[in-house]
């Protein structure tokens, strides 16, 4: 039980007679205008519209791809919303997109009584992912690693010298060829993922990305010595 | 729950808040119940009931058969129950699925821990031979509350069922011309209640079991004893409804029990 | 026959058990949540000697599709027993009993989940019982709100379940094997304790209304106990979390 008496129940609490609970484990929170929520530590990705995922492909029909998008409901990916100059009737589809690829897409429809529709023709962002590696965070825990108004997103570019892709429902992508980098950007994701809830994360993020860094360069400089 | 039985909930709520039913009966009231027995020869005993438009007949095989081996000297009583297809659109032939087998093991956790038989009477050789007794019953139609049914037809099929006589010498068995009844001391009587909304509703119809969130069977005896509890369906109760269920339970257990015996359902 | 001496050691003349328990004392209790990767959630519980492992899987889509409901998950359950579970290997068929088990355990659980947030899915919660040693059904029930609670499907409440005995005319909480066996009376009870909601409740033996009474009060005291354990079960596997209770 969370409380009782005269607030209003916000995401993840429900009111039985008097008294709030919470319905998942996850942080209590107090927001503005005696709004009590609690944000989920671990749960499902639930698709909302115009949200932008990586979905992996599970199958391929004449028009349309099935993909994966870690959510309760499998998306689809209709041929037309890849590239309108796409013809499946006369080309096999499977020359763009094959099972196991990975797709960059903005969910375009999705109600309670619809499956979710991807679109990665909206615009020059989205497509398949080819290179770099896609790692699986909590999807909780993605705003954390975005940031307010992107600001833990724009440290971690900056300092860590990529062009991360942070997908709604709980993939990080490095989109680099450089597997040196690989192992940093999972440790400093891991560590937002942790730490999410303590306060001043990003500049615990900042200090520690500056350590490591400096350690960079320091072993660089031994070997040129 | 589907928006078809939402209306129905609320139309059976403002029903019964004026203290009845659908079909015009008390909160606390049975629908007709109608017992036979010794319908079918073949079987060592046999009844069928009717409570309102549910029936179930319950027949005993009475056989010989090998102990289990932790109990060498005591009888055994299986009880099977089988959902035909003939009671309801939705019964699919084939094995019994969960609701069949819920129910069986109701009823026979009444009878077991009721100790309604004494086991080592049914013995023959111990050790080697003793007297199996089958109650096998079918539901031949659904119109709600089918455990309390069936438990009555069980019970009525074994209060008159009989068991042949037999001499044993050298280890062999022989059936006599006699015939005696089974030993059975107690008369569980099952009784299930319905919780609509905050409404405790006895014996519930098809349509009410199909409102109700949850149901339970309290099975008592004579002297008020509980042989047995099972609450049914995906809702919840507060302990203060439990104790009212029980004393419900046992009050309409009590009128069924002197029905049982005004019929002249007893032993021999 | 031995049965009579049996009974009489079940509960000494001072209230103290085979095992040295009071009427009133929960065996000793270990959950752990997060113990398995390829699962949405789960969770291991041992009380007494019972030791039980359960995953969940889902939300996730419903297949063959048309199991669905429109406007709710559906939720499945299977308890199930491992042949080395027993004293006598049990055939890994599904025996009545484990049909019933998973009939009751479903209904036991289900009041305490939000379905509706999920519509047109299954929730698949498996119960596994690796050594068996009475209260299966129970700490099943308890373990598997667990394995929900990890996997973050939002819930009422969480589900605590412990069964009551009878042993020489007294009640006692939390039966063993030999005291289930032994004993008079078995009946497990399932709430949602901080809803004071029963979810599960059956007895196999005889009682009187006051020891039903009595059964109930002291399954209560044993559900706010592993209540407690539960919620601190949850709080280590999420290390640092910051729950208002």
């Amino acid at each position: 039980m969370l409380a009782r008496g005269r607030y209003k129940a916000g995401q993840n609490v429900i009111k039985v007679d008097d008294a709030y609970y919470a319905t998942v484990v996850g942080s209590f929170e107090i927001r503005e205008r005696g709004v009590i929520a609690v944000r989920a530590l671990k749960g499902p990705y639930m698709p909302k519209k115009g949200d932008k995922v990586i979905g992996a492909v599970i199958d391929v029909s004449m028009g349309s791809w099935s993909v994966d998008i870690r959510s309760p409901y499998v998306a689809t990916l209709p041929a037309s919303r890849f590239s309108s100059r796409i013809n499946p009737t006369l080309e096999d589809i499977r020359n763009y997109l094959n099972v196991g690829d990975y797709v960059y897409c903005e969910i375009a429809e999705f109600d309670r009584f619809h499956s979710p529709v991807l679109d990665a023709s909206i615009s020059k962002e989205f497509g398949p992912v080819k290179k770099g590696v896609v790692i699986p965070v909590e999807p909780t825990r993605v705003p954390r690693i975005i940031g307010k108004k992107g600001s833990m997103l724009q440290l971690l570019n900056k300092e860590l010298n990529v062009k991360l892709v942070v997908a709604q429902n709980g993939y990080v992508w490095i989109p680099s060829d450089d597997a040196s980098k690989y192992k940093l950007v999972i440790e400093v994701i891991r560590k937002i993922e942790t730490e999410a809830h303590l306060p001043g994360l990003t500049d615990r993020i900042e200090k520690f990305l500056k350590t490591v860094t400096l350690n960079k360069d320091s072993d660089t400089t031994d070997k040129q010595i | 729950m589907s928006n078809v039985s939402i209306l129905r909930q609320k139309d059976m709520l403002a029903l019964l808040s004026s203290g009845f039913r659908a079909d015009h009966r008390k909160l606390d009231e049975y629908r007709k119940i109608e017992i036979q027995t010794s319908l079918y020869e073949k079987a060592d005993g046999s009844a069928l009931v009717k409570i309102g438009n549910t029936v179930a007949v319950a027949g005993v095989k009475i056989e010989v058969g090998e102990p289990f081996p932790d109990t060498p000297n005591e009888g055994i009583l299986t009880v099977n129950l089988e959902l035909l297809p003939h009671a309801s659109p939705s019964f699919e032939p084939g094995p019994p699925d969960e609701n069949a087998i819920e129910m069986a093991r109701i009823i026979d956790r009444g009878l077991r821990e009721s100790k309604s038989i004494n086991y080592e009477e049914l013995c023959i050789i111990p050790g080697q031979k003793v007297w199996v007794i089958y109650v096998d019953i079918s539901v031949m139609d659904h119109d709600g509350n089918i455990v309390d049914a069936a438990g009555l037809a069980a019970l009525a099929a074994l209060l008159t069922a009989k068991i042949p006589e037999v001499k044993v010498e050298n280890g062999s068995i022989t059936f006599l011309d006699k015939k005696r009844p089974l030993p059975i001391k107690e008369k569980p009587i099952p009784v299930t209640v319905a919780k609509i909304g905050e409404y405790l509703l006895v014996d519930p119809s098809l349509s009410e079991e199909e409102v109700s969130d949850v149901r339970v069977t309290f099975t008592t005896l004579e002297s008020s004893l509980i042989a047995s509890i099972q609450k049914s369906g995906s809702g919840t109760l507060t302990e203060e409804e439990v104790l009212k269920i029980y004393d419900l339970a046992y009050k309409k257990a009590v009128e069924i029990r002197s029905k049982l015996n005004e019929l002249g359902v007893e032993n021999g | 026959m031995n049965i009579m001496v049996e009974k009489q050691l079940l509960l000494s003349a001072e209230g103290i058990r085979i095992d040295g328990r009071r009427v009133d004392e929960l065996r000793q209790v270990k959950m752990e949540v997060g113990v398995l990767k390829n699962c949405s959630g789960s969770a291991y519980i041992e009380q007494g000697k019972t030791k039980i492992i359960v995953a969940v899987h889902g939300p996730r889509e419903a297949h063959p599709k048309h199991l669905a409901l429109p406007d709710r998950a559906l939720l499945r359950t299977r308890y199930h027993m491992a042949p080395f579970s027993t004293d006598e290997r049990k055939s890994p068929a599904p025996t009545r009993r484990e049909i019933e088990l998973t009939k009751v355990i479903r209904e036991a659980l289900e009041p305490a989940l939000l379905l509706e947030e999920f519509p047109k899915t299954t929730i698949d919660v498996f119960i596994e019982v690796l050594q068996a040693d009475a209260g299966t059904r129970s700490a099943g029930i308890t373990a598997a709100s667990l394995a929900l609670a990890e996997a973050g499907i939002p819930m009422r409440d969480l589900v605590t379940a412990v069964a009551v005995g009878k042993l020489n005319d007294r009640m006692v909480l939390d039966l063993n094997e030999e005291e289930d066996e032994h004993g008079q009376a078995d009946m497990p009870v399932a709430m949602m304790p901080s809803l004071n909601k029963i979810t599960l409740l059956q007895l196999n033996g005889r009682l009187t209304r006051d020891e039903l009474i009595e059964g109930l009060r002291l399954a209560k005291k044993g559900i706010v106990a592993l209540y407690e354990k539960q919620k601190q079960a949850l709080k280590a596997r999420f290390k640092q979390t910051l729950e208002a209770e």
